[in-house]
């Protein structure tokens, strides 16, 4: 009777967590149905984007990230292009996305980073990599190999997250199951967003903006990300990363340079 | 011997023939192509220039009308500048929408890119576009002066 006692507590402990989890958290395999693209912002936007070794450290390494997000049409179809621009003191980087405005998957997608010295252009449509003359051989064959692999299963561009978590359907105790690919930077892998509750901003005028809180933890490495999410417009207004022993924070500027 | 001069002389008149006939059958087609692989892929070019006249490819838009109405016609005026033209060497224009009630709300936008010179116009409302989520397609002729 007591073994019995103790095999129920063994097994009867993580039925009733898992139990639990299972009813707190509705899983959401994100698919184009699910992405509201019709409520989506066009226009500027600008993220100051800066490291901190711990949270009362000072901030490194800060950062302009300017993103427009555009309406456009490609080849007879309805279609979405992002342009997103990284300065310190000079381009560190920027990318070209044109997304497909009926399900956000990637029909073109072109990067360029300073730190690695070459740009690449990824064709969806004509399923083409063009890489430029400083494109190392190895970087090559593990993109072609991973862009040819990420057609397998719908995906979203991992470039293009802030976007695409504006067009999420946030709901409380939800997770999200994004399959996400950042062309020439992996394989597509599948996140889990979990929203673990509500927290508040303050703007410049003190004003409190009440945000969604939305969490993915790294499972192959320690760290997460977390966004603050405006419940009001779903534009992601403050973002937090930890890996590598250190932070990284993304704040939403409240004003764009250009008008 | 006559046989013979009567078959270089028939062979002689087939191949002049042909090539008056090849002459007459052929035009000269400028193309101009915004992105000539997925043009070529569904089967058009954006642009045609035959002699003086241009005929311009359905420009499409999407999304709220007046967006739609901006993107068709953005589109339009950049296929112009090509041939150095503008909306102002539009002579005919086609509308195809899904909703024509709202390009009718909105339909001042035009003068945006047409001031007050505006084409012969036909404006009609059909069940579907292209892709479903077209609202508007545009396709203009335009006609350049001698000189260009």
């Amino acid at each position: 009777m007591k073994y019995l006692a103790k095999a129920f507590f063994f097994f009867a402990f993580p039925i009733s967590t898992l139990t639990s989890f299972a009813q707190k958290y509705d899983t959401l395999t994100i698919k184009p149905a699910d992405l509201r693209i019709k409520d989506l912002k066009k226009g500027k936007s600008t993220y100051i984007v800066y490291n901190k070794k711990t949270k009362e450290s000072p901030s490194e390494r800060i950062t302009l990230v300017k993103i427009n997000v555009e309406s456009k049409t490609y080849n007879n179809k309805p279609a979405v292009v992002i342009t997103q621009q990284w300065d310190r003191d000079t381009i560190m980087h920027s990318a070209y996305t044109i997304l497909n405005a009926n399900d956000f998957s990637a029909i073109e997608h072109d990067y360029y980073w300073k730190r690695l010295g070459y740009s690449v252009k990824f064709d969806f449509d004509a399923k083409k990599i063009s890489f430029d003359t400083n494109t190392p051989d190895s970087v090559k064959s593990k993109s072609i190999e991973d862009f040819n692999e990420s057609f397998s299963k719908y995906n979203l561009n991992w470039h293009s997250d802030l976007i695409v978590f504006s067009v999420l359907p946030y709901k409380e105790n939800r997770v999200f199951k994004i399959n996400f690919y950042d062309p020439g930077f992996g394989k597509a892998e599948e996140n889990f967003y979990e929203i673990t509750g509500t927290d508040f901003l303050a703007n410049s005028t003190g004003e409190k903006i009440e945000c969604w809180v939305m969490k993915l933890t790294f499972t192959s490495s320690v760290g997460y990300q977390k966004f603050w999410v405006s419940k009001k417009d779903t534009q992601v207004l403050k973002e937090e990363d930890f890996f590598n022993n250190s932070y990284r924070y993304k704040l939403k500027s409240e004003v764009s340079e250009d008008n | 011997m006559n046989f013979k001069f009567f078959l270089l002389s028939l062979l002689i008149s087939v191949t002049i023939i042909n090539s008056v006939n090849a002459q007459s059958t052929s035009i000269k087609k400028e193309k101009f192509n915004i992105n000539k692989a997925g043009e070529d892929k569904i089967g058009y070019a954006q642009a045609v220039k035959i002699g003086n006249t241009i005929y311009v490819s359905g420009s499409v838009g999407w999304g709220k009308m007046d967006d739609a109405l901006k993107l068709a016609y953005d589109e339009l005026e950049k296929t112009l500048k090509n041939y150095n033209a503008s909306f102002e060497n539009v002579v005919k224009e086609n509308l195809y929408t899904t909703a024509l009630d709202s390009v009718i709300k909105y339909k001042d936008l035009r003068r945006n890119y047409y001031g007050n010179n505006f084409p012969a116009a036909t404006w009609v409302e059909v069940k579907r576009l292209y892709d479903p989520s077209l609202v508007v397609e545009v396709e203009i002729v335009a006609t350049l002066p001698d000189n260009k």
